[in-house]
């Protein structure tokens, strides 16, 4: 079950599948897949299994197959480090979404030259602007007013969910607090930024299939 | 018997006589016999080794320049005593028999002279040995190798230092037949197998016994009024008043608290309640920095100090003569360990050791009564030695590959009579050589893979980064994500886990290393502070180093209970003075004899609460607990908060427990136990925990560079992430396996367990329904730790938490 919020009169709506859709502007936005993480470590001679980098690529082409989606933003770390050889993957993902228009917002892993990613067909850019509303950037840049939101990834925000019986969940999360709208990590091979609890922030913890909202 | 000229020289010259164990130790090295030597510390144990070592270098004429005995010891205080006895004694007899150091502390210049003109002997740590095993050449520097000493060998015994010693002396067998290993050794429960361990299957080595009883004095501090001391707590601190007048009265008092933050609380205490002791008063524990550390050794040996308050970080090797008592704050937790802090006092031959116990609340100190017993009766607990580690032989592999390689069937041969590896399969080694060769089993052909490989059937380390970054992570101490704290000018205080600073904002204050400090700001790793003044701050916690009371000392613990109930019998002090206590226990509930279990079942306000005492400790109740809380779960579907200490658990619950039934059913059967445990623990949780020690090891987690944290920032990931994988993705893997087994084996004590159920069942079941909290229950009630426990599925808890959220 995805969760629907309206914010400066857009429609968002948070995905389980640790993706953001804004179907006003048919765009898909997916922060810190951190692609080629896996070979990079076992190049550096410490065994992870491979198998993990597939799994994301399905989730993503299964939401660009059942919504209407012209363009993906990838929010930034789309690439873990080094050109290694899950980029043919990944140019082979591309390749079977020619239709798609795809937008990298360049974050502080993203470490491979221009060229490559222009010669996937992939446009760079520090920023993206949707309509005169919506900023998406890899750090989260807080807007100078309050007409803007600015979308971001980088921090990998969680939370952890105190229930009864001093039971705690920790829960990848949407985090909205201001003029920020934080998304999960969408790589499977990331960690967690535990978020603190902050006066005015909304948390939509992702757990299994749903994506849930917290009091405040 | 044979004479060594050298220890009669330099006996006679002091004008001592030599031990019978001291002559019988040179008589078995002489004869070129490995062994075992028992003795306390204090007793000339080291010279009883050293003699026969001299000796037998000097027996031959003429030898080639080279290292001729590795004394490996646990501790690097230690390293730096034994270097000094020795020496002297090189001296003394102007021998041209010289002795280095080879520790972490080490310099690079004094490391690379060991090398080029190796000493005759080298004091070293397991950690360094394996250092040395990943340079290239080692079997030339060993070459002339004829003895190896394992100092402390039962403090290393438990740990995966152990299996880092047990590899090492695998490979100097192999490179130099005929090699002598001796083990020194306090006594423990199982001393035999720890001989056996160190020498190997079917070894024909002398076990040598110092036999010297040490006396031990031995007082439970009583707090004046027992109606107003604490039923439940952990500090103690309002015992302050009785120990003053001890550190006065006393030349040098050693204070042991059982956790890091106690020590931190405990040392700040006594300068407030007496401001004279400034300067006179220090603090030791390990997260403190080596200078300090040091310092406080330093004074200690000097007697400049009138009491120190230390956690085992002072419980190992040396001595410090002027200390003439020892306080133990809290539970002994354990019979060796009490003794062995007891006799960090009155080390001398024939000098008795003095220990004050100090309990911190009402019923720890029937503690009191308990250890005097199991001293009395020689209860010394045995050390569980860990078998099957493979991240530390997945460490070991690429050790050897780093410097001069190894070939698969010749390892096997040698690792398979070490007695951690004795029990794996050929088809177990190869997939370890699958995993530092391929990265594992994958179908991909991708080569990406970049660790060992494999030349003309050598395992090699060909990458210099792989290399180096190996040589960086040897070792079996993996410790959590550490800060370093430092004052602005730079000076650098000691280590503090993250997860505690990370909850700190700049401008909070704290208490470390004896000072209340503030947090300036955070940068990196590390944690830049300055002095402030006031009271008030926080106190860190280390999730380490707490450990629960062992199986001896739980017996000792039920044992009272029968001298409790003997009736015209002088009680012991210690339950006289709890008369009152026990006298209302058994008013309201009733008071267990050593073959029952008691049993309460209570209605508060807060639920339906079942406590049971089967005086096991920590953390065999929480595994029990679990388990008793599924069985209750199986009749009737529930949800139960855990709560445990040392003497039982409590189950806590919304709706009535269906105790009766349970009991007919068996709730303390020991009939498909394991399956039960399975079923009920949240296993998987413990296993990710314990996969942070063999991730690291195994060289999954680096740290990083030190002073370079940019250049592998990118493959920096933490366990949990890995845990995951694997078990999504690879979850034959053997570390993965590892994790599970070291949960059964040392965090759940699962055969410990399963004893205590059996035990249980042979005993009467007292059950009780008392109207409000015991002296028994109230403890456990209020211990702060809760464990959720719930049999409901991911689906309906989700479900629940959903409608918690949105009610």
């Amino acid at each position: 079950m995805a969760k629907t919020i309206r914010l400066l009169d857009t429609t968002l709506v948070l995905l389980p599948e640790k993706a953001l859709l804004l179907p006003e502007y048919a765009t898909l936005v997916v922060a810190d897949w951190h692609l080629g993480k896996a070979s990079h470590f076992r190049k550096a001679g410490i065994f992870m299994p491979l198998p993990a980098a597939a799994a994301d690529a399905d989730r993503l082409q299964a939401l660009l197959a059942t919504y209407r989606i012209e363009t993906l933003v990838l929010l930034g770390d789309l690439f873990h480090s080094d050109l290694n050889s899950e980029w043919l993957a990944f140019e082979r993902f591309r390749t079977a979404n020619r239709s798609v228009r795809f937008v990298l917002t360049r974050g502080n892993h993203d470490i491979l030259p221009d060229r490559l990613f222009r010669q996937a067909g992939v446009e760079v850019m520090p920023a993206y602007t949707l309509g005169a509303r919506i900023r998406c950037t890899h750090a989260p840049e807080p807007p100078p007013d309050e007409t803007v939101l600015n979308v971001a990834g980088h921090i990998h925000p969680g939370c952890v969910i105190p229930a009864r019986g001093r039971q705690a969940y920790r829960l990848p999360c949407f985090y909205h607090h201001r003029q920020t709208l934080l998304l999960p990590a969408f790589g499977k091979l990331t960690g967690m930024h535990i978020m603190k609890p902050v006066r005015g922030a909304s948390i939509y913890p992702v757990a299994g299939n749903g994506v849930l909202e917290l009091p405040c | 018997m044979s004479s060594n000229a050298f220890a009669e020289t330099w006996f006679f010259n002091k004008g001592w006589q030599p031990h019978r164990f001291q002559r019988d130790a040179w008589a078995a090295i002489a004869k070129g016999r490995s062994g075992l030597l028992n003795a306390p510390t204090g007793y000339g144990k080291t010279f009883a080794i050293w003699f026969g070592v001299l000796q037998r270098y000097y027996r031959v004429d003429k030898r080639k320049k080279g290292v001729h005995c590795l004394w490996i010891t646990p501790l690097r205080a230690l390293s730096a005593e034994i270097l000094s006895a020795t020496r002297a004694v090189s001296e003394d007899l102007e021998l041209d028999y010289r002795i280095g150091l080879r520790t972490g502390d080490t310099a690079a210049a004094e490391r690379q002279r060991q090398k080029t003109a190796a000493p005759e002997a080298l004091v070293t740590t397991p950690e360094s040995v394996h250092l040395l095993l990943a340079s290239k050449g080692y079997a030339d520097y060993f070459a002339g190798l004829e003895v190896v000493v394992i100092d402390e060998w039962h403090e290393l015994m438990g740990s995966k230092r152990g299996v880092l010693v047990e590899l090492a002396l695998s490979r100097l067998r192999a490179i130099c037949p005929g090699l002598q290993v001796w083990g020194i050794s306090a006594t423990i429960g199982n001393l035999d197998q720890a001989m056996d361990i160190l020498l190997g299957e079917g070894h024909a080595g002398a076990l040598i016994k110092a036999n010297l009883q040490k006396d031990i004095h031995m007082e439970t501090l009583l707090p004046d009024v027992l109606e107003r001391f604490p039923w439940a707590g952990h500090l103690g601190t309002s015992m302050i008043g009785k120990v003053l007048p001890i550190i006065d009265a006393h030349r040098s008092t050693l204070l042991f608290t059982n956790t890091r933050s106690q020590a931190e609380i405990w040392y700040h205490r006594l300068l407030d309640a007496e401001p004279a002791l400034a300067g006179a008063l220090a603090i030791h524990h390990g997260s403190l920095s080596d200078e300090l550390r040091l310092w406080v050794e330093d004074a200690l040996h000097r007697g400049t100090l009138k009491a120190v308050v230390c956690t085992s970080s002072l419980d190992l090797g040396v001595d410090f003569r002027p200390v003439d008592c020892v306080v133990q704050i809290g539970s002994p937790k354990g019979v060796a360990r009490f003794v062995q802090r007891a006799g960090r006092s009155g080390h001398r031959p024939g000098e008795t050791s003095k220990i004050y116990f100090l309990p911190t609340h009402s019923l720890e100190i029937m503690e009191g009564a308990a250890i005097r017993h199991a001293v009395a009766q020689g209860l010394l607990e045995q050390r569980i030695p860990y078998v099957r580690s493979f991240d530390v032989l997945l460490q070991y592999m690429v050790t050897l590959a780093v410097s001069d390689g190894f070939r698969a069937d010749a390892l096997y041969g040698e690792i398979k009579r070490t007695h951690c590896y004795s029990s794996i399969s050929r088809a177990e080694f190869d997939e370890c050589l699958l995993l530092v060769t391929q990265g594992g089993r994958t179908l991909d052909t991708y080569a990406e893979f970049h660790k060992v490989v494999v030349e003309q059937g050598v395992h090699r380390v060909t990458s210099r980064r792989v290399a180096m970054r190996h040589r960086l992570s040897i070792g079996a101490i993996v410790s959590d994500t550490m800060m370093r704290v430092k004052f602005l000018s730079g000076k650098y205080l000691g280590t503090i886990e993250e997860w505690f600073i990370s909850r700190l904002q700049p401008g909070d204050t704290f208490w470390f290393s004896g000072r209340l400090l503030e947090l300036v700001r955070v940068k990196d790793i590390q944690a830049i502070v300055r002095p402030a003044t006031g009271k008030k701050g926080t106190v860190p916690s280390w999730m380490g180093g707490r450990f629960p009371i062992s199986d001896n000392f739980g017996a000792a613990l039920r044992h009272t209970f029968t001298e409790l109930h003997r009736k015209g019998r002088r009680l012991p002090g210690e339950l006289r003075f709890l008369g009152p206590l026990f006298d209302e226990q058994r008013r309201v509930s009733a008071l267990p004899g050593e073959f029952e279990l008691l049993v309460e079942y209570i209605r508060t306000r807060h639920g339906h609460h079942l406590f049971v005492y089967p005086f096991e400790g920590k953390l065999v109740h929480e595994g029990m607990a679990a388990v008793v809380a599924y069985r209750l779960s199986s009749i009737r579907k529930a949800t139960f908060s855990i709560a445990s200490n040392e003497y039982g658990f409590e189950l806590l619950c919304d709706d009535a427990i269906p105790l009766e039934e349970a009991m007919q059913l068996g709730l303390f059967s020991t009939e498909k136990l394991f399956e039960d445990i399975r079923n009920g623990i949240n296993i998987r949780e413990m296993a990710r925990r314990k996969f942070r020690d063999i991730a690291g090891i195994a060289g999954l987690v680096f740290q990083g560079f030190p002073g370079k944290p940019m250049k592998t920032k990118h493959l920096q990931a933490n366990s949990g992430l890995f845990f995951s994988v694997f078990e999504e993705y690879d979850p034959n893997n053997l570390l993965l396996r590892q994790a599970y087994d070291e949960v059964y084996d040392f965090q759940l004590e699962a055969s410990r367990m399963h004893a205590a159920f059996a035990r249980i069942n042979t005993h009467r079941i007292v059950v009780q329904q008392p109207e409000r909290l015991t002296p028994f229950a109230f403890p456990v009630f209020a211990e702060s730790f809760r464990e959720r426990y719930s049999n409901e599925d991911w689906q309906s808890r989700l479900e629940k938490l959903r409608s918690q959220l949105e009610a």
